[in-house]
């Protein structure tokens, strides 16, 4: 973009103010005040890039795995608790009539 | 020679208690006309317990090699105790030289109906040597086990048995796993109502996620990949660095039993053999540890797919209650190795623990406390 748009930019703003050493060492200004300013915001990104990682993956839920989880089933049952071994049994024997291996 | 034992489960101290040592006399004729036992039907080993239903007692422990071997032709009178015919388990093993050893199972359910039955009959003859009782039992099949496995399963049974109930083996294990004196105490973390459990087989490596609910289709993964998988792998690899070993399958599951392991390699792993009759030494560290982590990349994806499938509500909890059991809790490391893989991938404190010594018999246990459970309307009628 410096060497293209920004120069092209420059060409014709000399041409319509008549070229001096003065506004081309002005132009320099500028210009190294910009990429100051941009340096300054990459190292500042850079900087605050991975605090700001470690403060997201604190706030994320504990028990998400870190990669590759399994979709959850639809509907997932939460455990139940004081029921006797025959009732289980039962459930196994309706699962089975319902066709299911 | 199989030798009947009695002893007590594991129920609380305070509970009655009809035998309560080794040496109690056998219940009268009478009352010992019914049987009930809990069988797990493995590939490799059985484990058979029995008792009077209506009592905790278990009168018969046995774990026994499934196989069955059928006495070659011309053998000369004497050589086989008895000149029997067919050998079971260990007896059949002893005698390899001169029986036709066959498998009834293969990768957790029957592929010879015929040994099955034979073996079924063993099983019965263990429980009841009279022949006398009436039996009725609960038998261990695979997760996932399909209606043609199970339908194998029973007409094994059929006429060796009264009554059949046939249950996975990953929710028998949890029910023999759970210490019932300790249900009601807070604290305990009862494996049936919150617990994710890896039994490594011979055949198959079945997960199951046991929730309080009878486990579904969904709760259950089977891997056809478990022990007898890792002995081909490492009887492959030692034919390839050991030409003409002459290492029998027999012999390497017996080398993966004694060394195998998971994580990082072992090497140098020497292990002393006898080959051709002569000793010798071979480095098998890598041969064992490459062939056993294998296990490790097949298991751990089917136990991240469970552990999705738990609530939200049961997850950090069920995280808690990882149990591996079978012979493949005895492959050294596995525990901490399913639990580090956890960790690295950012699972809450996940707690991956054995089921200990007692691996062989949770199954049967579980079977054993289903049978003693079961209405009487849950029985399947096996017709002779």
């Amino acid at each position: 973009m410096e060497e293209t748009e920004l120069a092209a930019a420059a060409v014709r703003a000399r041409a319509a103010s008549g070229a001096g050493v003065e506004s081309d060492d002005r132009f320099r200004a500028i210009v190294e005040e910009e990429r100051e300013r941009v340096a300054g915001a990459v190292a500042l990104a850079e900087l605050l890039a991975p605090m700001l990682s470690e403060r997201l993956l604190a706030l994320a839920p504990a028990h998400a795995p870190a990669a590759g989880p399994a979709p959850r089933k639809p509907g997932a049952r939460a455990p139940v608790d004081g029921r006797g071994i025959a009732d289980y049994i039962d459930e196994m024997l309706a699962y089975e009539r319902a066709g299911s291996p | 020679m199989s030798t009947l034992t009695l002893e007590k489960p594991p129920v609380p101290p305070s509970t009655p208690s009809a035998a309560s040592a080794p040496t109690a006399p056998r219940p009268p004729a009478a009352k010992a006309s019914s049987l009930i036992i809990g069988l797990d039907l493995g590939t490799n080993k059985s484990c058979i317990l029995a008792g009077a239903p209506g009592s905790t007692d278990i009168t018969v422990s046995k774990v026994v090699p499934t196989v069955v071997g059928y006495v070659k032709d011309g053998i000369v009178d004497g050589i086989i105790t008895g000149n029997v015919r067919i050998l079971f388990g260990e007896d059949a093993l002893r005698q390899r030289l001169h029986v036709e050893l066959v498998a009834p199972l293969a990768q957790g359910v029957i592929a010879h109906p015929g040994a099955a039955r034979d073996f079924m009959q063993h099983v019965r003859l263990l429980a009841d040597p009279s022949g006398r009782a009436e039996i009725r039992a609960v038998v261990g099949v695979p997760a996932n086990a399909g209606e043609q496995a199970r339908e194998a399963v029973r007409r094994a049974a059929q006429g060796i048995f009264a009554r059949i109930l046939l249950i996975p083996e990953p929710f028998l294990a949890a029910l023999g796993f759970r210490d019932d004196s300790r249900v009601k105490q807070s604290g305990y973390v009862d494996p049936v109502v919150n617990s994710l459990f890896i039994d490594i087989g011979a055949g198959t490596s079945d997960l199951c996620l046991v929730q309080g609910y009878f486990p579904t289709r969904e709760d259950q993964i089977s891997i056809p990949f478990a022990g007898d998988a890792i002995d081909g792998i490492i009887h492959e690899e030692l034919n390839r660095t050991y030409p003409n070993n002459g290492l029998s399958r027999l012999s390497v599951r017996e080398i993966k039993e004694a060394y195998a392991y998971v994580g990082p390699s072992r090497k140098p792993l020497d292990v002393k053999v006898v080959i051709g009759g002569k000793g010798r030494t071979l480095e098998l560290g890598d041969a064992i540890g490459n062939a056993c982590n294998v296990l490790i990349d097949k298991v751990y994806p089917a136990l991240t797919a469970l552990i999705g499938y738990a609530s939200s509500d049961s997850v950090v909890a069920l995280l808690q209650n990882i149990i591996v059991t079978g012979g493949g809790s005895q492959i050294r490391g596995i525990d901490t190795v399913l639990q580090k893989r956890l960790a690295d991938d950012g699972y809450e404190s996940p707690r991956v623990r054995l089921a200990g010594q007692d691996f062989q018999r949770y199954v049967a246990l579980g079977a054993l406390k289903a049978a003693r459970a079961a209405r009487e309307n849950q029985w399947q009628v096996l017709l002779e």
